[in-house]
């Protein structure tokens, strides 16, 4: 059971995280996959593709929940119905979680400035002053980032390929 | 391909934050709320016994040798954080404070015999099974039950806190004991023979499990003592002889203390 946590678990969430566009729910709906997986073993039950089970818990889940409305913005304000969601591909989750974990990697102060400047949204010059230092220091660090998280997404492509 | 790799990014990097997605964490979450053992560590020299059976393999006495050590081959586990879940072979369930460990033979608990050892504190939510009594011997005391809960403390005496169902309590197992039910407590006082019954129950002995204090129009001094001993502490209190009601997380001490100052309109200072 860990090693299938090892080897799916963020994969999972990150697959969840394209339907539900919300981290924390995503995580539960893995929890609750894996947890039904346990029962199922426990109970002396087969499960020969354990990671598709998986896989289609977790998509099931994900849609009941938007069906349901259960979640607040981005997710509800979809056009058209939950049914025409496109499926992400499991190979896209897993090239993400290895994305997701790089950027775990980086160094702090990199990582701190890379979010500030792709996730939220602010201007070289704004982090700069925000954190008191030179406008070259954030330009190198944003780059420095980009060539790792790059250089870790090619050598994940040649992996997969 | 290029275009892919932004895509991914992009969308990673959108939803990244910090401290999430820990598998590590995940899987401490799935195992307490599944109720599953960490692995086990395992003494009493069972590596000696693969070693000695690899080179005696193709020896049949090899192999008798290394049933015969396997059927005392023992399986200790030990708490090393603040409290930890354990679920042994019948599925009771074993829930060990920090420094507690609950030894037993693996071998026994097939055979149906459900002895265990315990050091430290445990707590213990035993899986029915009239035919095969659950035994927990510690330094100097004796328990045996048939499907219970109860709270059995080691240090710095014995001491029983029964929650549900029926224990036998004694020094030894061959020594006269007393039979406790639902709500009682007992402990064996340093040189006694046989358990003192205390017919009060303290709902705040298992705090550390159920993760509460539970308090009903309890005196403020006794309230502090309770909540000073879990986190090691004493308070003082502008006034002692107020009375409180009610439900605090074990969490925060720090909550703790502001909502009862300001429940009761009293100041508390550590000492």
């Amino acid at each position: 059971m860990e090693n299938l946590f090892r080897y799916h678990y963020r994969p999972l969430c990150i697959f969840a995280l394209h339907y539900l566009k919300d981290i924390d729910v995503s995580e539960d709906v893995v929890q609750e996959a894996f947890g039904l997986l346990w029962e199922k073993l426990s109970a002396g039950e087969k499960v020969v593709n354990q990671k598709g089970y998986l896989y289609s818990i977790v998509k099931n889940r994900s849609l009941d929940i938007l069906r349901k409305g259960g979640l607040t913005g981005e997710a509800i304000s979809l056009d058209g119905s939950v049914d025409d969601i496109e499926e992400p591909a499991v190979e896209d989750a897993e090239v993400e979680a290895r994305l997701w974990t790089a950027i775990d990697t980086l160094p702090e102060k990199c990582r701190e400035i890379f979010l500030m400047s792709k996730r939220d949204g602010l201007k070289q010059e704004e982090i700069a002053q925000e954190l008191g230092i030179s406008l070259q220091t954030v330009k190198n660090q944003v780059s420095k980032a980009l060539k790792i998280l790059k250089d870790g997404a090619v050598k994940i492509y040649t992996f997969f390929v | 391909m290029p275009e892919n790799e932004n895509k991914h990014l992009d969308f990673v990097v959108k939803h990244y934050r910090e401290g999430k997605l820990d598998t590590r964490k995940a899987i401490s979450k799935f195992n307490a709320e599944h109720g599953i053992a960490p692995a086990p560590m395992k003494r009493n020299g069972r590596g000696w016994i693969y070693f000695a059976s690899g080179i005696a393999a193709a020896v049949l006495l090899g192999v008798m040798i290394r049933f015969a050590l396997l059927a005392t081959a023992e399986v200790t586990l030990v708490a090393n954080g603040p409290k930890e879940v354990f679920l042994l072979p019948d599925s009771t369930r074993v829930t060990l404070a920090q420094g507690g460990t609950l030894s037993y033979k693996e071998w026994g608990f097939k055979r149906g015999s459900r002895r265990v050892n315990l050091t430290g504190k445990g707590y213990f939510e035993v899986t029915k099974d009239a035919g095969h009594p659950f035994e927990v011997s510690t330094e100097n005391s004796f328990v045996r039950v048939l499907g219970t809960r109860f709270l059995l403390e080691i240090l710095p005496v014995a001491k029983v806190s029964l929650y549900e169902g029926k224990v036998h309590f004694a020094r030894t197992e061959n020594l006269e004991g007393v039979v406790l039910t639902e709500g009682m407590t007992a402990l064996i006082p340093i040189g006694a023979i046989k358990p003192k019954v205390e017919h009060k129950g303290n709902p705040n002995g298992i705090a550390w499990i159920r993760g509460t204090f539970v308090f009903e129009d309890t005196p403020l001094k006794e309230v502090l003592l309770t909540i000073g001993n879990y986190y090691g502490v004493s308070f003082g209190a502008t006034d002692m002889k107020k009375r409180l009601s009610g439900e605090f997380s074990t969490e925060d001490l720090d909550l703790i203390i502001e909502l009862i100052e300001s429940a009761l309109d009293v100041k508390i200072v550590k000492m």
